[in-house]
């Protein structure tokens, strides 16, 4: 038994590994998606702020952030409540029940201010900046 | 190394650099847990997002491979462990399974080599024993090695290898 598991490395290569191979695209897609992630706070917050340029549920908005590479709320939706919590006790954005009783965020005055500052710094999210100002951006 | 205060381009190029390095043998390791080119090719690209995402929690103080192998295991195992895994596809695994057996049969018959009856009885061995022999023989890992990668004693891994060897010893005489 031994004798033949010191051989394994050969015996797997040429069976299991034979066609398993990491290849270019392999590396192309995983540099596209890591590209795509956003994982710090900071990014969350102003992709929050985007997103709040409408009107939106919490759902809402675990589901577009998600859409976008933040997956940190997808299994717990949670933390995002909390996080808009604190947004809006610092007055970046409000929120207001609907009549059928839906709770709908959307940006406040410091918000706007915060969001038009980051996108000054980065020009690569005017898009979301021609919706808030309809497009004089 | 501190991967600390690296920017968004250093940071892609020490995901190129783990790429290049590690990518193939990644993929095999990821392989000999969930047994299945798809998935092990999923897989493989959710632990490199992983690993980019979590650079800055690297400190340096293990081996940048070690640490890879960690995140790459513990990926594996909760992928195996999760509810996905179990309830969801679990009968288009079987089927792939079966096919990958079937293709190693055939293989098996055109070369008649013992050998590869063996890779396929340790492939259907379960987890904790199918990922010592791996460690240990594939990638001749030391005992020590593969205790700190499984998180488990020195003793532990032993008698897993030991109890490893007996259960591919009955089932290839069966």
């Amino acid at each position: 038994m031994e004798n033949r598991l010191i051989k394994l490395k050969k015996s797997m290569d040429q069976t299991v590994f034979s066609n398993l191979n990491f290849t270019e695209q392999h590396q192309n897609e995983i540099r596209e998606k890591a590209k795509n992630t956003i994982e710090n706070d900071n990014e969350i917050t102003l992709a929050i702020l985007q997103l709040l340029v409408s009107n939106r549920t919490g759902h809402e908005l675990a589901l577009l952030l998600n859409a976008r590479g933040v997956s940190k709320f997808v299994d717990a939706e949670g933390m995002l409540y909390t996080l808009l919590h604190e947004l809006e006790h610092d007055k970046c954005i409000q929120s207001n029940w609907n009549e059928s009783k839906v709770k709908y965020y959307y940006l406040a005055k410091k918000g706007i201010g915060i969001l038009r500052k980051s996108e000054i710094k980065n020009t690569e999210k005017q898009v979301s900046l021609k919706e808030l100002f309809g497009g004089e951006a | 190394m501190t991967v600390d205060i690296l920017g968004n381009e250093d940071k892609e190029a020490v995901l190129n650099g783990l790429m290049n390095t590690y990518g193939q043998d990644i993929l095999r390791l990821v392989y000999s847990y969930v047994n299945d080119k798809a998935m092990a090719e999923d897989l493989t690209q959710e632990i490199f997002v992983k690993c980019y995402k979590s650079l800055h929690t690297y400190k340096g103080n293990a081996n940048i491979k070690t640490w890879l192998w960690r995140i790459a295991i513990n990926h594996c195992k909760d992928y195996l462990k999760s509810w996905h895994n179990k309830y969801v596809i679990v009968s288009e695994n079987e089927s792939t399974n079966t096919n990958t057996n079937k293709e190693m049969i055939e293989q098996l018959v055109i070369q008649k080599e013992d050998d590869h009856q063996l890779v396929i009885a340790i492939m259907n061995l379960p987890i904790k024993y199918r990922e010592v022999l791996y460690l240990f023989y594939y990638e001749n890992l030391s005992l020590k090695e593969l205790s700190v990668l499984i998180g488990k004693n020195e003793n532990t891994v032993k008698t897993r290898l030991r109890r490893a060897k007996e259960l591919l010893k009955e089932r290839l005489e069966e």
